[in-house]
């Protein structure tokens, strides 16, 4: 199967904060036949989003398809409060790194 | 929905909006038109709170890693480098922490690819105690012991690591949140005390 990596179809791929104790991802589209492509494919489900950041869906605490942005769009609760001592990413901003390439199936 | 958990809803003292029926209209080419959120109002007023607590002082170690023996038992040189800490200062009473980039530092047990760690690494070593004097000894111990640790299939024999500095860094205080809830007021207000002054202008 023809796949094309994520980082090819989305137009922006980021993390941040959201609070003291959450990280949130934005994948968000140009165009609508990319959005539904991506999220009809269950490459981004909740499903996938454990396996590929290798936590439980317990960690999952919002989960949207956001039409009016053509975003996929969840939030995960961090290991350890932005800025403590060990957390290496103070603003959550590269937490997006594993998501780029995922393989998303054209056909 | 830019640092969100959620786009539908926004909670704040005295209820929150549900914009998950909200429609988005081209109004002209700049400008859009949003109508249909709801404001829920909510059975008790609650207000946010946040607050932040000192945990200590603290020092910052830098440590270089070449030797692909010692990158691959990395957490063996880190294990042995905390003993010799513990050793010293006691188990309790101050905390170190071993942060390698070159392997999962940016995302920790998330990151899918921290079995297949880089050609070389940093270990940034993070030591926080009551006093400046001791998170520097703590941090001296956490960094320089690295270098001394003895791994049996090392080929070197003159030292472990490679040091950036051959000394530790001050950095600022450390802090980590203590406080994120919600308290409950009777009046939305009474937290927050407004009054009129003269500018002087």
């Amino acid at each position: 199967m023809a796949t094309r990596p994520l980082s090819d179809i989305a137009k922006t791929i980021r993390s941040k904060n959201a609070g003291v104790d959450k990280v949130t991802f934005d994948v968000i589209f140009a165009e609508r036949a990319h959005y539904d492509l991506v999220r009809r494919s269950g490459v981004l489900s909740r499903a996938a989003v454990c396996r590929i950041f290798g936590i439980s869906a317990s960690r999952i605490t919002d989960y949207v398809e956001f039409d009016p942005a053509l975003a996929i769009k969840f939030t995960i609760m961090r290991s350890l409060t932005s800025g403590s001592p060990g957390d290496a990413d103070t603003f959550g901003s590269q937490q997006y790194g594993p998501l780029l390439q995922i393989p998303v199936p054209i056909d | 929905m830019y640092e969100r958990p959620n786009p539908f809803y926004e909670h704040f003292l005295g209820g929150h909006i549900d914009m998950s029926e909200c429609r988005y209209e081209q109004y002209d080419e700049r400008t859009t038109r949003i109508t249909g959120p709801k404001y829920v109002p909510a059975t008790e007023l609650r207000a946010k709170l946040e607050g932040a607590g000192k945990l200590g002082e603290r020092y910052v170690g830098l440590v270089g890693v070449r030797d692909p023996y010692t990158i691959a038992n990395i957490d063996a040189v880190i294990a042995w480098a905390r003993q010799q800490a513990a050793e010293r200062f006691g188990t309790a009473g101050y905390e170190l922490h071993y942060t390698v980039y070159g392997r999962d530092a940016v995302l920790g047990e998330m990151e899918p690819l921290r079995r297949s760690p880089a050609h070389e690494l940093c270990v940034v070593v993070q030591a926080i105690a009551p006093t400046r004097e001791m998170a520097e000894e703590v941090c001296m111990t956490g960094t320089r012991q690295m270098f001394y640790a003895r791994l049996p299939a090392v080929k070197g024999t003159a030292g472990g690591v490679a040091f950036l500095l051959d000394e530790v860094l001050p950095a600022s205080p450390a802090y980590r949140w203590t406080v994120n809830h919600t308290v409950r007021v009777d009046d939305p207000l009474e937290l927050f005390p407004t009054f009129i002054t003269e500018a002087g202008v």
